[in-house]
Parts: structure tokens; sequence; C-alpha cells
């Protein structure tokens, strides 16, 4: 089931200047509901301007992007004509319907924000609250939430995120990278978004940051059981968190599916300038020595699995390196 | 080749907040030698006093206790006369994290000047040097752009040229490549490596991908302002528990062979650093297999 689709979506940079740029060309791609996607693709593949789309913060070109099956750029004279039928529509002059039907769509481009929260990289450098706990709260606050329902909602984020109770009344400004990093996930977590978009949420972390910020975000998707959109340049990362893949190039869709799926296509990886796993291109060195390893090995405990049972079937009954 | 470049002795660094009372101790003497010619990595947490260590360095931060040696100078003994700093400023080189607040000028050529311009360098050996360090990094075509609208990777090869162009003996690599994509951090480390090799200039890189410090000739790895560990590569990535306990990690191959030994695969060798060595290791234990 798809919670985002992406229908023939095509945009354009600095369209009719010297510096025309076509950042998504006629991409169709659905984002599934409820489990982890990782898009990858080098700088200016068009997965930043992807994300973008999805929380309206870019109008495509042409094409449409679908959320729960709703166009979320629809405008009224896309939408008229079907809605009219409905019957809080049709009993209504046409004039009125009218009015009716833009103050919906209005409200729906407010809501789009809150339904899809987007964490943009280097997070960190957005704090301005004179407290964790009140930055944490500005997205609830702008929501229209009660003040008790803020509060539960920040205390629930700060947990997801690993961020201890005593924190909440510091400055976020007193605070280290990866922990003010991590107030500003709990910052979008907190207007639980149905679709979470997190572009480069490691960047510049160290291993045990990346660990924290990666399981804080598996752990909010599996209880809140939402979809979550991770863009990411670390293949080791996307290997080890992503159930399903999402690889562009040129503003184009080059290979998507499940992780499995999509590391069966390294040759064409390497050909657009991303990295495979060093794991998987280490079992690639160990096939072309003639052992045969499976293909499909991309985390450290699959290849582990894998050499070992070689091992023990080869120490088993000898024979040739076949 | 031997010279020591940069020597250290209980080096440490303390920062104070505005009152003066609390004092945070950063970097907490640290003993090192650092020869001209090498390529070494540094590894430790966010907070871990490697930045410090590298600021100590170029002198952009003064030590609170211990000795520092750079190029035959103390620095810690007397105070320094601002013609010493000019000299040690352009021994030690640096290059920051972020591409974009690195670079003043509006072309290139210009901001690869900047730096020599401003030590005093006349043409037209200026002119000369700005060529070379442009030819050195390969963006001599991009002489004449504008720098905001290349690649970060390209981005950071201009602010090396920069650094080149001052013609340092050492240059600091502080995370230079942890905003960049794949093919940019590419790029930049092949830079590092030939500056390293061909221009034998000291590399200090310091780094998270734990894939970055296997390239380098020697790894240290600092936690809570000491010395935790000092080694090459392979020796380093052998203390895998020791590193995961200071919230590092090892590369995946590394990591792929300390889990076949842990599971009682007799692997030999110590050749766990990079993705060659650990084939080697591996295609002998099973090529032994057969002629057993």
């Amino acid at each position: 089931m798809n919670k985002i689709f992406l229908e023939n979506v095509s945009y354009i940079y600095g369209e009719g200047t010297p510096f025309e740029q076509k950042a998504l060309d006629g991409v169709s791609v659905g984002i599934p509901e409820g489990c982890i996607t990782g898009i990858i693709g080098h700088t200016g593949s068009g997965k930043s301007t992807m994300m973008q789309l999805l929380n309206g913060l870019a109008v495509p070109k042409s094409g449409r992007i679908l959320l729960d099956g709703d166009d979320i750029n629809a405008r009224l004279e896309d939408v008229f004509d079907d809605w009219r039928t409905l019957p809080e529509y049709c009993e209504l002059s046409k004039r009125a319907a009218k009015k009716r039907i833009r103050r919906e769509l209005a409200e729906r481009r407010r809501k789009l924000c809150f339904r899809v929260g987007l964490v943009m990289q280097y997070p960190e450098y957005q704090l301005f609250e004179e407290t964790v706990f009140k930055d944490i709260a500005y997205g609830p606050t702008n929501m229209g939430l009660s003040e008790e329902e803020i509060r539960e909602r920040v205390l629930e984020a700060a947990r997801f995120t690993g961020l201890s109770e005593d924190l909440l009344e510091k400055s976020p400004f007193d605070l280290s990278g990866g922990q003010k990093r991590r107030v500003a996930l709990a910052g979008v977590i907190a207007m639980r978004p149905e679709v979470l978009v997190l572009d480069e949420p490691a960047a510049g972390l160290d291993p045990r940051g990346r660990d924290f910020i990666f399981e804080g975000i598996r752990n909010y998707q599996k209880c809140a059981g939402n979809t979550v959109l991770i863009v990411s340049h670390s293949m080791e990362d996307m290997a080890r968190y992503c159930d399903n893949m999402i690889v562009m190039a040129d503003g184009k869709i080059l290979a998507e599916g499940d992780v499995e799926t999509v590391f069966s296509y390294v040759d064409e990886l390497s050909t657009v300038g991303l990295d495979i796993p060093q794991i998987t291109h280490l079992v690639q060195l160990l096939r072309k020595k003639g052992l045969l390893l499976p293909e499909n090995l991309y985390t450290v405990e699959s290849a582990t699995e894998a050499i070992l049972a070689k091992y023990r079937q080869k120490s088993g009954k000898g024979g040739s390196l076949q | 080749m031997s010279e020591i470049l940069i020597h250290t002795e209980n080096l440490s660094f303390s920062y104070t907040d505005e009152t003066g009372a609390d004092e945070h101790p950063a970097l907490d003497g640290i003993t090192v030698d650092i020869k001209k010619g090498e390529y070494v990595a540094v590894l430790g947490h966010n907070g871990s006093g490697k930045s410090t260590f590298a600021k100590l360095l170029n002198l952009i931060l003064e030590p609170t206790g211990g000795r520092l040696v750079i190029d035959g100078i103390d620095l810690t003994d007397h105070e320094i006369s601002d013609e010493e700093l000019l000299r040690l400023r352009r021994t030690v080189g640096m290059v920051f994290q972020n591409p974009d607040n690195q670079l003043v000028a509006t072309i290139v050529e210009e901001d690869v000047a900047f730096g020599p311009e401003n030590l005093g360098v006349p043409q037209p050996e200026l002119r000369q040097r700005v060529d070379d360090a442009l030819e050195a990094v390969g963006m001599t075509s991009y002489a004449k752009h504008e720098p905001h609208r290349l690649s970060g990777g390209q981005k950071q090869r201009v602010a090396i040229a920069g650094v080149i162009a001052m013609m340092p003996k050492c240059i600091i690599f502080d995370e230079s490549t942890a905003m960049l994509d794949p093919s940019g951090r590419k790029e930049v480390l092949d830079t590092i490596r030939m500056l390293n090799r061909e221009h034998g200039i000291t590399v200090l890189n310091i780094t998270h991908y734990m894939n970055e410090a296997a390239m380098a000739d020697r790894v240290l790895v600092i936690n809570d302002g000491k010395l935790l560990l000092d080694g090459t590569p392979d020796e380093v990535f052998a203390q895998r528990e020791l590193l995961c306990e200071v919230g590092l990690d090892v590369p995946q191959c590394a990591a792929l062979i300390h889990e076949l030994r842990a599971a009682g695969l007799p692997v030999k060798g110590d050749r766990i650093a990079t993705t060659e060595g650990c084939v080697e290791m591996l295609a002998e234990l099973f090529e032994n297999l057969e002629t057993r």
C-alpha cells in the first residue's frame, strides 16, 4: 500500500535562464506505508528536490503527488467537477460550493506540513527557543493543541530520541552537537507526522551518535507504525535500517525495491558514483577469487553467516574450490 | 624523512567558562611525535578533544600546559613573537568542515591567492603559486569560475589549494569530508593522498569515517582528552572492543574478521584495516582448507 505516490513528476530549476536544470524528470514512484524507505543518489540527483515536493515546499512543474490518494497541490479547477457531486457540496450553489472547496483546499495545504514532517540537513542550526522543552513544543503549539496535549507530545518525542527529562529545561545551545540534533528531530516527531522525512539525519556525527539517531528513528517508526523516508549517502546505514530503497540518478529513478533487490544492481550503482557497502565489495572480490558466496550480502551479520556456512561445508567434505 | 615536525609532551588545554571559575579540560596530557611526511588519521567521538588538538597545532588556541614544538620552535617556553606566529601559521595549514564557510573571494583564483597575498608574497611568485596550487588539486580549468557554483568536493579542493599556496609543511583536515557526498569525498581523499605521497606534505586527517582512517599510515585515537591508541590502522582496528567502548567503530571488513574469529574460524594475519587485506586473509583461510 502506497502512502505517497509520485505520478510523472517533473521539476525544473531556473526555467528560462541560462542555468536551467531539470531536477526531476518524469518520476513515478510509490512510498510504501508503514515502513522505512531510503532514498539514495549523488549530489544533484534530485533527491532533495523530491523531499521538498513531498510537503509542499516546492510545487512540481508537471505531474501529481498523491498523499493517501489525494493530490497535495490540487487546485480548485482540478477537483471542482469531482467534489461537486459529493453530498456536502451538491446542494450548494455553484458559487458557494467553489468558496467552500477553496477553503477546504487551503486548510489541507496548511495541514500538509503537519502530516509530512521534514527534518532538514543539520537541523540543529534551526533551534531557537530558550529551553529544549519550548523548542520541541514549537510545532505542536502551532498546531493549536491544548497545553496538556503539547506536554504529552513533547515528553513522548523526548523519549523516542533519548533525551532525558533533566535536559528539557536547559537551553538548547548548552547541549552537545548530537543532543542538539536529537532535539531538532524531537521537534518534528512531536507533531506526530504521518510521514517523517529526514535529510541526512546522521551527517557529521560520530559512530555512536549515528547509531543513536538511527535507532531512535527506527524505534519511533515501530511504535508509531507510520511512514519514514530517509535520504542518505551512506549505503552501510541504508542497508542496516531501511526496508525499501529508491536510487536516484540525474532526476530519474534508477532502481527501487527492497534492500536486496536494489543492492543487486551493484554495477549500475557504481556507474552513477554511489558506493556499495564495503562488505558487499569484499564479498564480490572473494567471489572473483573463486569462493562462491551468495551475492546478496550487504551487512556484516549476513556476510559472517555466509562465510561460516561456507567454511563448515568445505571443512566437512573438502572438495574443490567450487 | 624521519625528522620530527610536531612534538608534544603532556600537551594540555582547558576551556574556562566566562566567570573563569569552571575549568573544563579538553586535552589532558598528549605526548606524541609526528614525523615529516607522515599521513596520520585522528579518531575520537564528538567532544573527545581531537579538534582542540588540531587547533593547538595551528595556534588557534594556546596550550594551558605541557610542551609543544613545531618545526623546531618551542611554543611553550617563551612568548611567541608575531614573526614566529606567522611562520608557524605558514607551516601548519588547516582545512575545515564546511566548504561554504572557507571561501572568501568571488573568483576561484582570487580565493586561492587570499592566503599567500596576506603573507606578503610578491608578484610574479604569487601568480605562480596560485597556478601551481590549482594544478595540484586539479582545478586549473575552474580558475575564473565563481566558487559558489562549484560542487562541495570542488569547493573543498579550492580551499585546499588556498592552503597549499601558502606552502605549508603540514595540513590538518578537520572533518573536511563530513559534508560531502561519496564522489566529493573521494575527490578530496585522492587529493590528500596525492599531496602526501607526491609533495611530501605531512597530513593530519581528523575524521569520523573509519574507512578514511584505514587509508593513513598511522592512526591516533583520542578519548576524554587523552591519547588512547597510537599505531598503524591494522593495529588500531584490531582493538575492536576498546574502540566500541569509546563510541567508535571499525571498518566493516575488520568487523567481519572479528566476528569470524569470535565464531571460532582460524583467520590468520593482521591486515584487517582494508578490504584488500581482509580478502587475502580469507582467501588464504579457504586455500589452507583445500590443501589440508
